[in-house]
């Protein structure tokens, strides 16, 4: 195979994973927006935490599909490459899955934290 | 085949842990516009823990930039210089785990940014009772 194959599919593969990252972001934008407003009533206070949140998952995204490990060798071919490919999108969504859980389940507790507090 | 030189190989080495820096920085940059609503959290030691934030996130980037090992089992690295893609990807591999080891940070930051806030909130009931004791 020649070696610009490994490079395009890199890339595209990794354009594949920044745009599933930055398309959660935009689901769960408004969400966010609604639980942080809530949570903090301070909208400045409200902006930063939304901020930090995106940052989080944009960087777990990113960060893992930027590692990949290509087999490059003679005797590499598309079937290695699909392995590659696969291997690459599963760290990214694997990354991802963690962050929001890990997220996902600090909101919850805190949320229910505030509801006991409050009452 | 590509043959990489010493120079070049350094080259990539240290490019990756300038990348995984400025990552961190525009990591600040981007919260710049919220710095008041981060001093706001912070009741007491201001600048100790605003400075913390920000060389935390600093020294995640270059710790996760610098675990990636160029060096093979006998500590050498002459295989690198007939690799292909291998140098180029040890590269990527250092601004990955940086990306990811600062995304880990700020998750902490985050969690502990909220429950200072959450800490901080005084309840209404105890707010009426101090606002009673200044009129009195």
């Amino acid at each position: 195979m020649e070696k610009t194959t490994f490079l395009i599919t890199y890339l595209a593969c990794f354009l594949v994973c920044a745009g599933i990252t930055l398309g959660l972001i935009a689901l769960i934008d408004k969400s966010l927006k609604a639980y942080f407003k809530q949570l903090c009533e301070n909208a400045r206070v409200a902006d930063l935490f939304i901020r930090m949140t995106k940052i989080v998952v944009l960087l777990a995204g990113l960060g893992a599909a930027l590692t990949a490990d290509y087999t490059t060798n003679e005797k590499a071919d598309w079937l290695s490459l699909t392995w590659n490919v696969a291997a690459q999108i599963k760290a990214a969504l694997e990354s991802l899955f963690m962050a929001f859980i890990i997220l996902a389940l600090a909101f919850l507790v805190l949320h229910v934290c505030t509801r006991i507090y409050k009452k | 085949m590509t043959y990489w030189t010493s120079t070049q190989i350094a080259l990539i080495y240290f490019a990756g842990i300038a990348l995984a820096i400025l990552a961190a920085v525009l990591v600040l940059l981007y919260l710049k516009p919220c710095r008041r609503a981060l001093l706001s959290i912070w009741t007491a030691f201001r600048k100790a823990g605003s400075w913390g934030f920000k060389s935390s996130l600093i020294v995640a980037a270059l710790l996760g930039a610098l675990s990636v090992n160029y060096l093979d089992c006998s500590g050498e690295y002459e295989y690198l210089k007939e690799a292909d893609y291998l140098v180029l990807s040890k590269g990527l591999e250092q601004i990955g785990r940086a990306l990811v080891l600062l995304s880990i940070t700020t998750g902490a930051w985050l969690l502990v940014f909220i429950i200072r806030l959450l800490v901080n909130r005084h309840p209404k009931s105890e707010k009426q009772d101090d606002n009673d004791k200044t009129t009195r």
